[in-house]
């Protein structure tokens, strides 16, 4: 609960950022919405394909784990955004906020550094994936399917770095955050 | 060392579980000397998992299912059937709960969807209170072991065993839970005598009409696989279909612009699941080479001989781990280590997925990470201390049926096909 | 140290085979080569490994020829459907073509110790002994299988793509009506208990191997390369010898449990092969693999044939 209202707090800025909140959220929405949609059709029409037409598509597997695949990177990326990774978070069951405080500031911390050491090294690896024309599918190049990969990294660094902003801001100038 | 009790206080604190994987697997392949491109190498491993594709799929049915009036008509069904016999509402509330929470996946939508009709029902019908708020909570997980729930599904893609027999292996343990369940009910309710009402045909059979475009689910979706007109891992895309087609077309409980925003709602949870998921490939993978199952299970053997002690200790070790951890999480973090040990001890696939999913499900209503315990506070606005006061009766007979699940293995392998 | 990954489960024969092997070449260069073997598929997919080659985490594994297709399409050669009718031609053919393909790796980085081989059969639930027969039941297609699809098109067969985990079940609900695979395979699978008959008729050669990469295998000493490739080498040949037994063997088992055992009609082969040279043209043509060394393999192939049947006139 605590961490969405300070997640709140700053998209209730107005401006900028709110803006690229707004848009980002929608633009997760629609992609998780066409992408589990594209799941269903596909897994259906090949039942269907085999059952009327005796006619069997041989890359819809690799299809559906890419979109699987796609499907867990942009969800994570949701559930950053909305606070919805799973944790264990004993401390804020258990002691009263203003003293799980800076605690909180460091695990912040700590995932948008683990998050952007991740997007790095995904990185790297993309480059790898061009340098040596992998190919999935037919012929499509693999890069820009894993692609996805350093990015998702990237804006999840960046939720939990903003998070992280925020509690330090509520920590210096607690009188604001409680408004 | 050091580095493994920060992470732990890291936990503790609150750090995003995958991101507490993913350092550990990060300062293991830096210790062995493996490139850390590594990481995105196995994260891409999930792409490569049979069944992966079931996941988001039932999730998004679960969350359909939930958010229609389904719940009502299945309380309503399960009261008219049921509600006749002394101390039915109890039974209702098992029953209804529990396949509610199959075909949902486990992730405390039961607490809210069906406890909020329940709970009230059960009151107004002179239960006390605290066997209400603890049979509600408790049925927030109950069904975990009937197909097809998320966590049976889930194990099945870690451990990469049949889901299809996984799902028969669940049936009977499941429908042990059940029975001392209802069993523990009718006793504490011996002296409250009086049925819901008197059974009425007519009352099926209305309850039934009602029903009648999510009663034939299980019947497509089982009777599509064993017919032949469509393998089990394409169970799930026809489920989603099917529950959508239902919900919104038909029947349309759930309005069209509404839907965006719970396929997105649904996706959280996925994207919760499966980036832990992603990341303990990559820490399991640095164990693997680093020979950590070898050296724990050399420890274990020097002091463990039979399988039946054996047992007992992976019983001790998963109520320490579903004590902190969520299910999702305790499953893709621990089963690929357990699997090969669990072997040397002769411990049938199926029958320890079982014993592993029924243990954690009690991980649902024990202290201190206990989803049900959360949801039924949140719910019904009571102390988190009175729910797991009030739910403990429960989670014995809960433990007596995994430890009868446990020293059974027949009741898990018997439906199995060979 | 050389890590090598592969698929085949920890207690299979070819684990104790290579642990012995490893153990034989740990000695003879005093330790300076250790194999590391990661069974069961531990590692991940073909691909997967692949992949952590490229990054140095491992430096081998085995491989089927369809995991190099995209960068090389010779080494598939031996795998297109109904070209060998038996152990024999693909004997005679393997001793001429190997190096061939060998040195194709060779182009690749990849340093490769021989290969094994058996034969696919038809496992089915209705009697199939002709390529009637086949017609309008539904045959598995392994998923992202250009060349079988293409081969059951030519064929009018009605194929259903399915991953390799549903065909278990798919075979026992009727999904699948027939699945072709090397008999030792169908039994470490158990797909052998979910068909009523099997047929007797080489489908396709599936083949495996084992790959090091030669960024590893280079920095080794000349004496030490030497070590590893004779004794690799002399296990792939005592597993390839013993192929055609452990299929017999096999398919022995397979009749033992109640799988009845069809036979092909006479003259079925020779039919089948007749219409799938011209599609298996048409793919060479189209650059599926490569043309000329499809017409060399079926030049040796003339080659055996005749001299065969001159043997057998000579009698
Ligand atoms: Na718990
Ligand atoms: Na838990």
């Amino acid at each position: 609960m605590r961490r969405s209202l300070t997640a709140n707090r700053l998209s209730s800025t107005p401006g900028i950022a709110a803006r690229l909140e707004k848009w980002g959220t929608a633009l997760e929405s629609t992609a998780l919405v066409l992408l589990l949609g594209a799941l269903m059709l596909l897994a259906v029409g090949q039942i269907v394909l085999r059952i009327f037409f005796s006619y069997g598509f041989i890359w819809a597997d690799e299809l559906v784990k890419l979109f699987v695949l796609w499907i867990a990177l942009i969800a994570s990326i949701a559930a950053s955004r909305s606070n919805r990774h799973l944790r264990i978070d004993l401390l804020s069951h258990f002691v009263a906020d203003k003293y799980a405080r800076f605690p909180r500031i460091i695990v912040e911390a700590f995932a948008a550094i683990v998050c952007a050491l991740l997007a790095w090294h995904s990185w790297r690896f993309v480059q790898l994936t061009i340098e040596f024309e992998d190919s999935i599918l037919v012929d499509f190049p693999a890069w820009i399917a894993y692609s996805l990969l350093p990015l998702s990294f990237v804006l999840m660094s960046y939720r939990f770095a903003l998070s992280c902003g925020s509690e330090v801001v509520r920590a210096v100038r607690p009188d604001e955050a409680a408004e | 060392m050091i580095f493994s009790i920060a992470l732990i206080i890291l936990a503790i604190f609150g750090a995003p579980l995958f991101t507490i994987i993913a350092a550990s697997a990060m300062f293991g392949y830096q210790n062995e000397g493996i490139d850390l491109m590594a990481m995105a190498i196995e994260v891409l491993g999930i792409a490569s998992m049979p069944m992966l594709s079931a996941i988001p799929l039932f999730t998004f049915a679960g969350y359909l299912l939930s958010e229609s009036n389904a719940p009502h008509r299945l309380v309503r069904l399960t009261s008219a059937m049921l509600g006749w016999m002394p101390g039915g509402l109890a039974l209702v509330a098992l029953a209804a709960c529990a396949f509610f929470t199959a075909f949902t996946g486990a992730s405390g939508v039961t607490i809210i969807a069906l406890g909020a009709i329940l709970y009230p029902a059960l009151k107004q019908d002179g239960y006390p209170d605290n066997f209400n708020l603890g049979l509600v909570t408790t049925s927030g997980s109950l069904g975990l072991l009937f197909a097809p729930s998320l966590p049976l599904i889930l194990y099945g893609v870690v451990a990469e065993i049949s889901i299809d027999d996984l799902f028969r292996a669940g049936v009977l343990p499941g429908i042990l839970m059940l029975v001392l369940l209802s069993g523990y009910s009718l006793w504490i309710n011996r002296h409250n005598r009086k049925p819901l009402g008197s059974f009425s045909w007519g009352e099926v059979g209305s309850a039934l009409w009602e029903a009648k475009w999510e009663l034939p689910l299980p019947v497509v979706v089982l009777g599509g696989i064993y017919s032949g007109y469509f393998a089990v891992s394409e169970a799930a895309a026809v489920t989603a279909l099917y529950v959508f087609i239902v919900e919104v077309l038909i029947l349309r409980e759930i309005k069209i612009k509404e839907l965006p925003g719970l396929m997105r709602e649904s996706m959280l949870l996925v994207g919760g699941i499966l980036i832990i998921l992603g990341v303990s490939l990559a820490s399991t993978n640095y164990m693997i080479d680093a020979g950590v199952p070898q050296q724990i299970l050399a420890y274990i053997t020097e002091y463990v001989s039979s399988q039946a002690s054996f047992l007992f200790l992976l019983f001790i070790f998963l109520l320490i781990l579903g004590a902190i951890l969520d299910i999702f999480s305790a499953t893709v973090l621990v089963v690929p280590l357990i699997l090969p040990i669990a072997a040397q001890y002769g411990v049938n696939d199926f029958h320890l997925g079982i014993v592993f999913l029924a243990a954690m499900q009690l991980g649902y209503l024990t202290p201190p990470v206990g989803l049900n315990l959360f949801i039924a506070s949140y719910r019904f606005n009571r102390p988190i201390m009175n729910v797991y006061s009030a739910t403990f009766p429960f989670l014995i007979i809960l433990m007596i049926s995994v430890l009868l699940i446990m020293y059974w293995p027949g009741l898990s392998l018997w439906l199995l096909s060979d | 140290e050389i890590k090598i990954s592969t698929l085949l489960p920890n207690q299979s024969q070819w684990m104790q085979d290579m642990r012995a092997a490893g153990k034989v070449i740990e000695a003879r260069t005093d330790g300076r080569v250790k194999l590391k073997f990661y069974g069961g598929g531990v590692q991940g997919t073909e691909s997967a490994v692949l992949r952590k080659i490229r990054i140095g985490q491992l430096d081998g594994g085995t491989f089927a020829p369809t995991d190099f297709m995209k960068q090389n399409t010779a080494v598939n050669i031996y795998g297109l459907p109904f070209v060998f009718e038996n152990w024999e031609e693909m004997r005679y053919v393997r001793d001429k073509m190997d190096p061939l393909l060998k040195a194709g790796f060779d182009e690749l980085n990849y340093v490769t110790f021989g290969f094994v081989g058996s034969f696919s059969i038809v496992l089915s639930n209705v009697p199939i002994s002709n390529h009637a027969d086949m017609k309008g039941k539904k045959v598995w297609l392994p998923q992202g299988d250009t060349i079988s699809y293409e081969a059951m098109k030519r064929l009018q067969l009605s194929p259903v793509a399915l991953p390799v985990t549903d065909v278990l079940t798919g075979l026992q609900t009727g999904l699948l009506d027939i699945a072709a695979i090397p008999p030792e395979v169908a039994v470490a699978l158990q797909w052998h208990t979910r068909v009523k008959y099997f047929t007797d008729m080489p489908v396709a050669y599936a083949m495996s191997f084992l790959a090091i990469n030669k960024r590893k295998f280079d920095k080794l000493s000349a004496d030490d390369q030497g070590v590893l490739t004779e004794v690799l080498t002399e296990v792939y040949k005592k597993i390839d010898l013993a192929a055609p037994q452990e299929s017999e063997n096999a398919m022995q088992a397979l009749t033992k449990i109640g799988i009845q055992k069809v036979a092909p009609d006479p003259g079925q082969f020779s039919e089948l092969q007749a219409t799938m040279g011209e599609s298996n043209k048409a793919m060479a043509t189209e650059g599926i693999f490569p043309l000329d060394l499809y017409q060399q393999m079926q030049a040796y192939l003339t080659e055996y044939r005749n001299r065969s049947a001159a043997v057998a006139n000579g009698q």
